[in-house]
């Protein structure tokens, strides 16, 4: 089982992407911005991160690369969940060194996939 | 001796010596007669000896005269220094000369011309003179002057060049005589006197008064020596022959009648001393002179002291030979009477003699001296053989002597060409013909070719007919008339070649030169404008009173107002019609008469260049006037504004004299803001092109105004820059529009940015509870499974099948809306399409099993450059619209490139065996929301979008979607799109044709 950071500013999201992770047996930390999301990572260091893009204040793709740029988190692998479905989001994330890239609805099967390329179960 | 005798011998004696006395005494008498007489004839015959002398030399005198009218008549014209060469030549000859001269005939209206042309010959300040009683006065005016302009000897005689001889009343009727009779005059001076001989134009005496009066050109005149003409050596009367001559002027008045002795005290024949006068008359050219002879007194004495001691010795004689003489004297008269009738009549003999040789001898000196003179070349020829020549023979056949000459053949001279021509003429000359009008030809001495010009006549002598010859070097005329031709041929090769007319008009005012360019100009051809009156002719009847006003001065003085300059007049043609011409006139004197040259230029194209250019300026002026623009032009070197348009002032609100006045009247009325930035723009530099800028100006009552100008550089062939154009005009309400239109885009932006920007929130907000309403769905499911709770699955699955629904429809909104603002951006990359082909049609698998549909695909590879995930869009949009219109059928897709129209392209038609679409169904196939059965939605699922977007999405990569459709059978759609730029990758044609084959293979039954 795997350590997943999910980083998620709606509280129904929070819960349905938590309540699928735990379903698979993995232990899930919650942040609801950015900032928060980047300093959990420094704290617990997870195996995968599940980051929204569309966040308050520091948005996913900034804390995506605070993340890259710190050495305790670099290795991190990150997985963009959002509702931004353009192409041009699409694009940016993957610069700034996203991993994966789901977006929402979340489709249970869909994601577990996605995770289960990046997390040994 | 016995008385008686000697008485009687005594008586005999004494009356035999009585008688011997008496007859002594007569004897003596009779001797003293004879002897007497004897003087008086000698005087006599001595006296007429010296008059003949006398008469001989003043022949011989005259002859200078004749030589030198000779040399006017066969000449014409005689330069001053052959005039000075022949003269001092006589002079050599002939002591008697004192001067000869030259005196032309000078009408008055020549006189300043006569005198200008002395003056440029050398004499620097002739003029032509009155000598009165005392001094030298500068002539008065009257018709005509007979001036001296040649004399020589010339060193002492300089003050008497100009005298005007018909001046003084003597000298005048002196000239007047000569010229009417053609013969030559004398007249008396004090010490000597002076003969005049006529000279006729031509050299010709025309015999008639009237006639000799109108040819005349002048005199030779020649000055000499009476002292010379009477005491010659052969005259040296005093001295040797014991007489003295007086010659008297017969026809001078009283007073001045005596030529000879000078200083004597008688002044006619009447005045002589008493004694033996012997008299004679001699006429002297016209005059009659007297010459008187008189023995000096003591010529006379000795003979008489002769006879005196004659008589003493007779008397002494007479004792001792009184018989004898007595006996003899009867004898001795009659031997006495027989020696002076013989010595009387040899005298006479001897005087005839005399008188023919002196004849004979005045003949051949006054031909001896012409033959010397002359400057011609004469030659006596016999059968051709030359017997005589004179010097200038000589010096023409380049020989010293006469000697070397004598008995040559003429033939020998004469150039080969000529010789047959010389012989035949001198054939003539000794049989049929006397006289050889003169010829050209050609003589040959060595090396050197002379031109002559020969005449001859041939006479009889008692040796056989002679030919004399005139022969006269030429070589010199016919250089000079050789010269005159190239100069002649030059002048007509330029006037013939001149771009104007050129014309002359002689003192009669009738045209003497006209040349091709006039022909052309003014429509006569030369002879028809020749002798025409110039202004008859070509000038406008507007004109002929100025010139006729102008013309009698112009004859007098060659000056006019038109001489010397370019006047711009008018000229009628032939055909009647006017040109504007230039006129340049200027004057020549010709024979002391003026003559006009007119050179003429055709201006009238120039005048109608000039009327264009007004019509032009005018044109320009309206213009530049009347638009609502300003043009100005400026000198950038004087920084000064030549020209602006009256638009200056309605624009700037001021005057245009303000700008003229200051040139910095534009820039202060500048707004100040932009000064700076408008006067670096408005800089036109040295190779700039033209300036454009906009600045704002403040006008005098307070308006802003913008004004955009555009200046531009008027350069001069060596790129100078010489001038700025310009227009500026006032642009204040463009400005406003422009300000307005930019905010007008600005807010359009701004909107469209919202837009944007509201789409993007809108997916996302949207999206967000749809996740969660979708996800709890799912969830839902999922854990009422793991409970195996089946009661709400039904209701599950509908929450689902809307939620996705929904979700389809969002994105296909936001795709529309994306393409209709232009958001969509095609990102190209490079694929194989045959591959995604196949991916999509794994895609659609388990719809198309689920219709029991049949789908084949048969694709080419091809890698193609374009947006993958946009064509993958398209694809399945197709393919998957064929699935689910189709039950129970087949699908067909088939894939390869195409290279039909314009470039590479790629082409996908899906084939299906469904519905088919009616024709007119087929434009609405491609709206929004428009399934065609208002059912289908519910039947067939699907936002209606699909279509709509595939077409726009196909279109933004440059291709297009298509559809062909029976219904009821089934329908086609074909899209197709450029395979984009990049090399297209090689394709191995077997393996496509065995793909092709293949598809044969499958095709659908």
């Amino acid at each position: 089982m795997a350590v997943i950071l999910v980083v998620e500013d709606d509280a129904a999201n929070q819960e349905l992407v938590t309540r699928f992770l735990k379903r698979e047996g993995h232990t899930v930390f919650l942040a609801v911005d950015g900032k928060s999301g980047v300093s959990a990572a420094q704290q617990h260091v997870p195996d995968l991160i599940v980051m929204d893009l569309g966040l308050p204040g520091m948005d996913g793709w900034e804390a995506a690369r605070q993340i890259r740029s710190s050495p305790t988190t670099s290795h991190i692998p990150i997985i963009a969940l959002t509702a931004h479905a353009l192409s041009a989001d699409v694009k940016r994330a993957s610069e700034v060194g996203f991993d994966g890239y789901e977006t929402k609805p979340v489709v249970y099967q869909r994601l577990m996939k996605k995770i289960g390329m990046f997390v040994r179960l | 001796m016995r008385p008686a005798m000697h008485s009687r011998t005594r008586f005999l004696l004494a009356a035999g010596g009585f008688i011997a006395l008496l007859l002594s005494s007569l004897i003596f008498l009779a001797l003293r007669r004879f002897e007497d007489q004897s003087a008086l004839d000698a005087f006599r015959s001595a006296a007429q000896e010296r008059f003949h002398a006398l008469e001989n030399n003043v022949d011989q005198t005259l002859d200078n005269i004749i030589a030198l009218g000779a040399l006017y008549d066969s000449s014409h014209l005689v330069e001053r220094d052959e005039f000075a060469r022949f003269s001092s030549r006589l002079m050599d000859h002939d002591r008697t000369i004192q001067a000869l001269e030259w005196i032309p005939r000078v009408p008055h209206h020549l006189r300043s011309a006569f005198e200008l042309a002395a003056r440029r010959d050398g004499l620097s300040s002739f003029q032509i003179t009155d000598h009165p009683q005392r001094g030298i006065v500068k002539a008065g005016e009257r018709s005509e002057y007979f001036p001296i302009l040649f004399v020589e000897p010339f060193q002492g005689n300089e003050t008497s060049l100009g005298f005007d001889l018909a001046s003084d009343p003597v000298r005048r009727e002196a000239l007047e005589r000569s010229a009417d009779s053609g013969q030559m005059v004398a007249t008396g001076t004090q010490t000597g006197f002076i003969v005049f001989r006529p000279y006729y134009r031509g050299g010709v005496d025309p015999l008639r008064k009237q006639a000799r009066h109108d040819a005349l050109a002048g005199f030779v005149l020649g000055v000499f020596r009476m002292k010379n003409v009477v005491e010659s050596k052969t005259l040296n009367v005093s001295a040797v022959s014991g007489l003295v001559l007086a010659v008297f002027d017969r026809d001078a008045p009283r007073g001045q009648k005596l030529l000879y002795p000078t200083g004597a005290a008688f002044d006619s024949l009447a005045d002589l001393p008493k004694g033996p006068i012997e008299t004679a008359t001699i006429a002297v050219a016209g005059r009659t002179w007297q010459v008187a002879a008189y023995p000096l007194s003591h010529a006379f004495a000795p003979a008489r002291s002769r006879s005196w001691s004659i008589l003493v010795a007779e008397l002494m004689a007479i004792a001792l030979f009184a018989t004898y003489l007595h006996l003899t004297l009867n004898r001795k008269q009659a031997i006495e009477q027989t020696v002076a009738q013989r010595t009387e009549e040899l005298h006479a003999a001897v005087d005839n003699l005399e008188r023919a040789k002196k004849a004979a001898e005045k003949s051949e000196t006054r031909y001896r001296k012409l033959l010397e003179v002359s400057p011609d070349a004469i030659l006596v020829t016999h059968n051709l053989a030359i017997s005589m020549a004179n010097p200038a023979a000589l010096r023409l056949f380049r020989v010293s002597s006469a000697g070397e000459l004598a008995g040559r053949q003429f033939t020998e001279f004469v150039k080969p060409e000529f010789r047959a021509v010389t012989e035949d003429t001198s054939l003539r000359l000794h049989s049929t013909e006397t006289q050889l009008q003169p010829h050209e030809m050609q003589l040959v001495f060595g090396e050197t070719v002379v031109d002559v010009e020969i005449s001859a006549a041939s006479y009889l002598d008692d040796e056989g007919p002679n030919v004399q010859s005139i022969i006269r070097d030429i070589t010199e005329r016919k250089r000079a008339s050789d010269a005159l031709q190239v100069s002649e041929t030059r002048l007509r090769g330029i006037t013939d070649s001149a771009q104007d007319a050129i014309i002359m008009m002689d003192p009669r005012g009738l045209i003497s030169f006209w040349n091709p360019a006039a022909e052309m100009m003014l429509g006569y051809r030369n002879e028809e404008a020749m002798g025409m009156n110039l202004h008859q002719l070509l000038t406008p009847d507007r004109y002929l009173a100025a010139h006729h006003a102008a013309f009698p001065e112009f004859l007098r003085t060659g000056r006019g107002n038109a001489i010397g300059v370019t006047v711009e007049l008018a000229a009628r043609r032939k055909d009647g019609c006017e040109i504007a011409i230039d006129l340049s006139l200027s004057a020549m004197c010709l024979n002391g008469a003026w003559h006009a040259i007119g050179i003429i230029r055709d201006i009238s194209e120039r005048k109608q260049a000039e009327q264009a250019l007004r019509e032009s300026e005018e044109n320009f002026r309206q213009l530049t006037e009347n638009i609502r623009e300003v043009f100005f032009v400026l000198d950038p070197a004087a920084n000064h504004v030549l020209y602006v348009s009256p638009a200056y002032e309605q624009i700037w609100g001021a005057s245009r004299e303000t700008v003229y006045q200051d040139p910095d009247a534009w820039q202060k009325a500048i707004h100040p803001d932009d000064l700076e930035q408008t006067l670096a723009a408005a800089a036109i530099r040295p190779e700039g092109a033209a300036a454009e800028f906009e600045y704002r100006i403040r006008t005098p009552d307070g308006l802003e105004k913008w004004i955009r100008s555009r200046s531009f550089p008027v350069r001069n062939p060596a790129g100078e820059l010489i001038r700025i154009v310009g227009v500026a005009e006032e642009i204040t309400e463009r400005k406003r529009y422009e300000a307005e239109l930019i905010e007008a885009r600005e807010g359009a932006e701004a909107a469209n940015l919202a837009k944007s920007m509201f789409l993007t929130t809108m997916s996302h907000e949207l999206r967000t509870p749809l996740n969660a309403i979708l996800g709890f769905a799912e969830l839902l499911e999922v854990e009422m499974e793991d409970r195996e709770i089946h009661h709400w699955d039904e209701d599950v699955g509908k929450i689902r099948k809307a939620g996705n629904h929904l979700l389809a429809l969002i994105s296909d909104v936001m795709d529309l809306s994306k393409i209709e603002a232009g958001k969509i951006e095609i990102h190209a990359e490079r694929f194989d399409i045959a591959s995604l082909v196949q991916d999509v049609t794994a895609s659609v698998a388990p719809l198309a099993a689920k219709n029991q549909v049949e789908v084949q695909v048969i694709s080419v590879p091809a890698m193609v450059n374009t947006d993958r995930m946009r064509v993958q869009q398209c694809l399945l949009n197709l393919v998957g619209n064929a699935c689910k219109f189709t039950h129970n059928g087949r699908v067909l897709v088939e894939a390869h490139p195409d290279s039909g129209s314009g470039g590479a392209w790629y082409t996908v038609r899906v084939t299906d065996s469904g519905i088919g679409i009616r024709e007119e169904d087929r434009d609405k196939l491609f709206g929004y929301f428009t399934q065609l059965d208002s059912s289908s939605s519910r039947k067939y699922g699907g936002t209606g979008l699909g279509l709509a977007i595939s077409r726009r999405l196909s279109r933004l990569m440059g291709g297009d979607i298509t559809v062909e459709s029976v219904p009821g059978q089934g329908s086609t759609f074909t899209f197709r799109f450029p395979t984009g730029a990049g090399p297209q990758p090689t394709l191995e044609l077997e393996s496509k044709a065995a793909a092709v084959s293949s598809v044969k293979e499958e095709s659908w039954q």
